[in-house]
């Protein structure tokens, strides 16, 4: 019962996992808390889904991968578009920080009404092309696909970790969130490495929504609210900007809302998150990974 | 042809008119000091060469091209750099990151070669490269902010106060590496509280007032003008 708890409450961590990184990625970089992630999060999943079953019409692990393929890049590239379009003209003209956040606010509710639109209130089958079975480890159930959402979670944080510290425009990154100024000194691009961020982001985002579908095997136009809740607190919880603190928080609010609702009851199960990050933000502000901005002046 | 030709350059902040037609000439080899009182301009001329602000009007020619509307990406890859103003080194990054940054636009090769010659003129940061930034001293960020603005080898370099909030002694390690730097062969554009030392080691000068420039010249002539001693200089020693 426990193990069998730990492994559901692992699968639904790595999915605020999954999310979280992405956000974190851009809020490292800017500062900004992107309220849009979630929604290119359930965009990506519609994406793929739309593009296996209905363009391609190959509901096959190829036709999955091939629609997944379509889904990254045109959600990437509206997640660029999002911050050419909109946050960047802020930039330029040197905007308060509320401007940008409430910007993404707009954005998540653009991205959420066209899903709407388009694709229907009701929730959309999503197939399981993989079929990859169960293994049994003593009474506890293990689905492989609950395996390979856990390891690509840790593959992804690893990933973008790369990114970050050893590649070039990773250290671009680094350098615009410490001193913006500064970076445009060094002769970095500043609105383009912040473009590719939040490209990159997004095209997270989109790899997640479509694991998830596929988990879940449906997926609703709510999808991305609920998680997007549940993600801001696992950044909250792990450390704002840190990539392995979005996994470890998306991994600790996954387990214990797993195991509140087996152990104490189900009613509070959305309300646990919250709680957790309210304790945490009266403890440990920064969070569990979370650096402390000193600068001397 | 001079290097740098700045020619009526009007700077505003909205309706605070920073510049106010200035023009001034900074020829190859030659250091130049901008000297003026607090808020004279000096360091919105600076900002505003380097792109990190519009002109309202005027040309900013660099080699015969008009740069003035340019990114700050692009001018640096002409080979203009900036040390500005209270440092803005990277706090949370480490010494040799900081130093990594400064030849972000230059070749591995090229980066390594600059900063052995670094680690000549600051021998201190040599033995604190993997410290974090942001818990140097403050005359050890400002040298390393120096350092940074070396490492991509541009043509010209220009340092907003380099000597500010440095003791008495590395003021004057100071200025002596600026004059060797400047043997070295780059070009330096200089803005100093120290006026007195930097007219010295200066071949020109030009005094900022009020967006306005009211005096240029030689800087050993500048250094003895009975108006700039006046308001500039102080009548001590
Ligand atoms: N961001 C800004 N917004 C509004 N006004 C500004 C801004 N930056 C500078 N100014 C104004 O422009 C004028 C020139 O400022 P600048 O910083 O160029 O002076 P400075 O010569 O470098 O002075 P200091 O010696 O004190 O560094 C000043 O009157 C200053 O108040
Ligand atoms: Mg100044």
């Amino acid at each position: 019962m426990f193990f069998q708890q730990l492994v559901n409450g692992l699968t639904i961590g790595s999915t605020y996992a999954l999310v979280t990184i992405g956000f974190n990625l851009v809020y490292g970089v800017l500062e900004l808390t992107n309220f849009a992630h979630s929604s290119f999060y359930m965009l990506g999943a519609y994406l793929t889904v739309f593009s296996m079953t209905w363009l391609l019409g190959r509901v096959t692990p190829l036709g999955f991968f091939i629609g997944l393929g379509i889904s990254i890049v045109i959600t990437g590239l509206l997640g660029a578009l999002m911050d050419k379009a909109s946050l960047e003209p802020i930039r330029k003209r040197n905007g308060a920080p509320i401007t940008a956040l409430l910007t993404t606010v707009g954005v998540q509710t653009i991205i959420n009404n066209s899903i709407l639109l388009i694709f229907g209130t009701e929730s959309k089958p999503f197939p399981d092309v993989f079929q990859l079975g169960k293994v049994y480890v003593g009474d506890t159930v293990i689905q492989i696909f609950q395996i390979i959402i856990f390891v690509v979670a840790i593959l992804l944080m690893l990933g973008l970790s790369y990114l970050v510290y050893r590649t070039k425009i990773g250290n671009a990154m680094r350098a615009i969130s410490q001193n913006a100024t500064a970076a445009k000194l060094m002769g970095i691009n500043v609105n383009t490495v912040i473009t590719i961020t939040f490209l990159i982001g997004s095209a997270v985002a989109a790899i997640s929504g479509a694991m998830m579908g596929t988990y879940y095997q449906k997926i609703d136009t709510l999808m991305g609210a609920s998680v997007g809740l549940k993600s801001i607190s696992s950044a909250v919880l792990g450390g704002m900007g840190s990539l392995p603190g979005a996994m470890f928080g998306g991994f600790i609010i996954g387990i214990v809302e797993t195991m509140f609702a087996a152990y104490v009851g189900s009613g509070f199960r959305d309300a646990i998150a919250f709680i957790i990050m309210f304790v945490v933000l009266l403890i440990k502000p920064s969070g569990l990974l979370g650096v402390k901005i000193e600068t001397k002046v | 042809m001079a290097l740098l030709e700045v020619k009526n350059l009007h700077v505003s902040y909205g309706s605070i008119n920073a510049l106010r037609g200035i023009n001034f000439e900074v020829n190859e080899g030659e250091i130049v000091t901008l000297i003026g009182a607090n808020g004279a301009g000096k360091s919105t001329t600076m900002n505003t060469i380097m792109g990190l602000l519009r002109p309202k009007m005027g040309e900013i020619l660099y080699q015969g091209e008009d740069i003035s509307h340019e990114d700050s990406s692009t001018i640096v890859k002409h080979g203009i750099t900036l040390a500005p103003e209270g440092r803005l080194i990277f706090p949370r990054m480490t010494v040799l990151e900081n130093l990594q940054m400064g030849a972000y636009t230059v070749s591995k090769e090229v980066m390594k070669e600059n900063m052995e010659e670094s680690f000549k003129l600051f021998p201190v940061l040599k033995e604190r490269l993997s410290q974090i930034a942001g818990t140097l001293s403050g005359g050890e960020q400002q040298m390393l902010a120096v350092a940074r603005a070396l490492m991509s080898k541009s043509k010209l370099l220009m340092l907003d106060e380099p000597s500010l909030g440095l003791a008495p002694l590395l003021i004057r390690e100071i200025f002596d590496l600026i004059k060797r730097i400047n043997q070295i062969g780059t070009t330096i554009l200089l803005v100093e509280q120290n006026a007195r030392m930097a007219l010295n080691i200066s071949d020109r000068g030009y005094v900022l007032e009020t967006g306005i420039i009211r005096l240029s010249g030689k800087g050993s002539d500048l250094a003895k003008d009975p108006k700039v001693v006046a308001a500039y200089l102080g009548n001590l020693d």
